[in-house]
């Protein structure tokens, strides 16, 4: 079944499409997850609620973008929503972090190793991390999604970024590009 | 930058592994199914065109007037002459009948003119709006003579000195329109000892800003989190909402006996009732939710009141003429006393209202994705009431009144409850519907007498609510 078609059919509540949907993309709605939540057990909850909210609002998909970004849009989102009821601290420096070397050491393109560096993100950083150089999200899209300042996003992406460079000393990773 | 773009690409590329069983097996109680429309939002939609079709009747049924007519002509004659003798002489005996129907014809017509003027000039004075007249006449006049046995038959003719019966009707919504009775001459048919008047509170919404800011600090144990700030979320609405229905009066006494069967419940009829005010909601918890907010309200009523003015009067002209038996004929001058009565229909209309603050709570009654069905009840509490109109008194008088003397005590305190079905049309906007009702109350005095009145008002709510 093409995208379309699972597209299609899920419109018309197919049961079947709804199935094929969540066959073909849970695995990288999965990975989008375990980005803003830093926990596989969270992340999948965070997974079942965004499927209940892309079938409520399959309608309203109109194929102006790419369904997959639609998705993880979606993903993003109801992570977000979840966090915020946690009420994440978002505007915090962290300060104290080991950043001494490890055994471990991979390259830049290798999968595995950078989400391990994303995962590894303090919480704060991370999520704006997520969202801007991940999702392509504006600082002021970030700002209002978490009730933040456009300044505090800057100054955590700042902070994400410093810690990512400071996480890639840590785990030797080679630029191979 | 080069960084950032090949980890969006590695990461929007990474897969993790799921147990797919798993996750459909819970997934697939949560898929959709074909909408279908609810019969509860069908019977919401009748019974809520049902209630507006119901007030609009009771509004336009009211308008209809009953007419009202009355005749009164207790004729007495007084006759100033004697009767003459009689007379053989045939052929001037028509002539004289000729003469005594102009006569008649003559004084009818006067007499008509002369009333017609009285009205006008009344009207005038008291600044009515047009007043219809029927006038009937009947002439009625009879000799206290007895004639002769040798009296050509006929010999005698009645005067025809008319007095008319005159209804009036009218309707005024204004002020300046108001009909004062003729006092000395006024006999009230109407019965009732104790008058009603409407009042009218409505209650508004409240907007309630709690925001409600609870601490949870998310505290990775690989980190030591300084400098921490709390990013706190307020969510808030408001709700404008337009109502309109129809209510009922009751009317006690003070020592609680019913004012059944008295005319009052007859002579103020309910009309319209409407709303305007804004409201905000909070959440208590999953189902409850606390509504307040400000309302306006307006209950408009009309009173129709009808009494007769009997007025006396005599007239002075021929109430005989007399043929002998020669065919002379005479006329006998005399004086009618007659009385002339004036029907007149008032229509008042009174304006009672209220600003209030209702305190709602609001139970989750029903929740699908984009609907949401409460059932509410709570308290009215009155800031303001002021009313403007009339009242019948007592002693039947329709007696105006303004906001400045307004003779009104409203009670502060009211209930209501309804239903509301809520609809997302948008992420920010709901439209809200809702049948409700209220009850209040309101007291006035007159002569000792406390006379409490008690107003159950059913509306149709429609509104919008922004959430911002």
């Amino acid at each position: 079944m093409t995208e379309t078609e699972i597209i299609q059919k899920c419109k018309a509540y197919d049961k079947t499409a709804f199935k094929e949907l969540v066959r073909v993309y849970s695995p990288a709605l999965m990975s989008v997850c375990v980005r803003y939540m830093g926990d596989r057990h969270f992340a999948e909850d965070m997974l079942q609620e965004s499927y209940i909210r892309i079938f409520n609002n399959i309608l309203q998909y109109e194929a102006k973008g790419s369904f997959k970004s639609w998705l993880f849009r979606i993903a993003a989102t109801t992570c977000l929503k979840e966090l915020r009821k946690k009420q994440v601290i978002v505007d915090s420096e962290i300060t104290d972090y080991d950043f001494s070397d490890s055994n471990e050491t991979f390259t830049l393109d290798d999968e595995s190793g950078i989400l391990k560096i994303i995962e590894e993100l303090p919480l704060p950083y991370r999520l704006v991390f997520n969202l801007y150089v991940i999702e392509g999200y504006s600082h002021q899209e970030i700002a209002a999604m978490m009730d933040i300042g456009e300044s505090t996003s800057r100054t955590q992406l700042t902070r994400a970024k410093k810690m990512v460079r400071d996480l890639l000393l840590k785990y030797k990773v080679q630029m191979t590009h | 930058m080069e960084q950032d773009k090949y980890i969006r690409q590695i990461a929007e590329q990474h897969e993790t592994p799921v147990d797919f069983e798993q996750l459909w097996g819970n997934l697939e109680p949560h898929v959709p199914q074909k909408k279908r429309r609810r019969p509860v939002f069908i019977w919401f939609w009748t019974i809520g065109i049902a209630l507006v079709s119901l007030g609009l009747w009771f509004m336009f049924d009211n308008q209809k007037t009953n007419p009202m007519a009355s005749n009164t002509q207790p004729n007495e004659v007084v006759s100033n002459n004697s009767l003459p003798k009689s007379s053989n002489n045939v052929p001037e005996f028509t002539n004289l009948i000729n003469e005594v129907s102009q006569t008649i014809n003559q004084n009818k017509s006067q007499t008509l003119n002369s009333q017609n003027n009285v009205i006008e000039a009344e009207n005038k004075i008291k600044n009515e709006a047009p007043i219809r007249i029927n006038q009937t006449k009947k002439l009625n006049t009879q000799s206290n003579n007895i004639l002769s046995e040798n009296t050509i038959s006929p010999n005698t003719q009645k005067s025809d000195i008319a007095f008319e019966t005159k209804n009036v009707e009218t309707e005024n919504n204004n002020k300046t329109a108001f009909i004062t009775p003729i006092a000395s001459q006024v006999h009230p048919n109407i019965t009732n000892d104790i008058l009603i008047v409407e009042d009218e509170n409505r209650a508004n919404e409240v907007v309630h800003f709690l925001p409600i800011i609870s601490t949870q600090i998310f505290r990775e144990n690989r980190f030591q989190s300084e400098n921490i700030k709390v990013a706190s979320k307020k969510n808030y609405n408001i709700r404008l909402q337009v109502g309109a229905g129809f209510f009922t009066l009751q009317h006690k006494t003070q020592n609680n006996a019913s004012v059944e069967n008295s005319q009052f419940l007859h002579a103020e009829q309910p009309l319209e009732y409407l709303t305007a005010g804004a409201s905000t909601d909070i959440k208590l918890s999953h189902r409850w939710y606390l509504q307040s907010g400000l309302r306006y309200s307006r209950y408009t009523t009309r009173l129709t009141n009808e009494y007769n003015d009997y007025t006396s009067s005599t007239k002075q002209g021929v109430t005989e003429i007399i043929i002998d038996e020669s065919g002379f004929a005479s006329n006998v001058q005399g004086s009618v006393n007659g009385t002339t009565t004036t029907n007149t229909k008032s229509k008042w209309h009174s304006y009672y209202h209220s600003v209030d603050v209702p305190i709602t709570i609001r139970y989750l009654l029903a929740n699908t994705h984009k609907h949401k069905i409460f059932i509410d009840g709570g308290a009215i509490f009155q800031v303001w009431a002021g009313s403007e109109g009339g009242f019948l008194s007592s002693n039947g008088q329709l007696q105006k009144y303004d906001f400045a003397n307004n003779p009104y005590r409203p009670d502060r305190f009211g209930y209501s409850g309804g239903i509301a079905w809520e609809w997302n049309l948008t992420r920010r906007g709901t439209l809200a519907t809702g049948l409700s009702y209220d009850w209040r109350s309101m007291e006035r005095s007159e002569g000792g007498l406390n006379i409490k009145t008690s107003i159950s008002s059913y509306r149709f709510n429609l509104g919008y609510r922004i959430n911002f």
